[in-house]
């Protein structure tokens, strides 16, 4: 069975350091083992994510080789939304759960942890969230 | 060298989820498993053979791509690598969403 792992801003960032956190190079380690996963990341997040200035390089880099999903309908948004209302998230933070509870995401990277998890528990996801 | 294949398999990857052109290629399978999905998409349960065939390529090579890097990661820098209890654990702590 595949792997997906979904990344928010600090999430792209830790797996583009030159030494990612132990706990992200887990996840990896059980992906590459698996031997097939998405590394998913809605381009909502590089909104968040990227600069404009030279230092984005390593987060360019590595947004090569994930999948940047750029599409959001409505319909998606409409749910975001809906696993937003009375929780804390951002409108980000919103966009990457669903994308995790959609695709069933084994793993969800990110810095902010407890708005996470609310919103992929208003959602029924599963996603282990990781901590960076 | 490493650095290279990534990025050239990388883009391969993105053009492929880009939609890029398609081309037919000749591939062996087991029979009862090329009949299974053959199966599947005259029931409706996939697109295609080709369309699942393809999402099962980008995965493989996902995972490749994910490799090559860790792979690189730990040949500059040896003590980062994970330890088999903490790979464990990680898959442990997705059990629901890998079940």
């Amino acid at each position: 069975m595949s792997v997906t792992v979904v990344l928010d801003g600090a999430g792209l960032h830790a797996w583009a350091q030159r030494v990612p956190p132990r706990d992200v190079l887990a996840v990896m380690e059980v992906l590459r083992r698996r031997g097939a996963g998405r590394v998913l990341v809605p381009s909502v997040v590089t909104v968040e994510a990227l600069t404009g200035a030279a230092r984005d390089a390593a987060v360019n880099q590595i947004i090569k080789q994930v999948d940047v999903d750029e599409d959001l309908p409505l319909t998606r948004t409409r749910a975001a939304a809906k696993l937003r209302r009375e929780t804390a998230g951002s409108t980000v933070d919103a966009v990457v759960a669903e994308a995790a509870v959609r695709t069933r995401a084994a793993y969800l990277i990110t810095s902010d942890p407890d708005d996470m998890a609310a919103l992929l528990n208003r959602g029924g996801g599963h996603a282990h969230v990781v901590t960076v | 060298m490493e650095h290279a294949l990534i990025d050239e398999l990388s883009e391969a990857l993105a053009a492929a989820r880009r939609g890029a052109t398609t081309k037919p290629v000749s591939v062996s399978l087991p029979a009862p498993l090329a009949d299974a999905f053959r199966l599947l998409a005259d029931h409706g349960l996939i697109d295609s053979v080709s369309v699942a065939t393809t999402g099962a390529l980008e995965e493989a090579l996902q995972a490749v791509i994910v490799g090559l890097r860790l792979d690189a990661i730990y040949a500059e820098h040896p003590d980062a690598r994970p330890t088999e209890q903490q790979v464990t654990q990680m898959t442990e702590r997705a059990r629901a969403a890998l079940s």
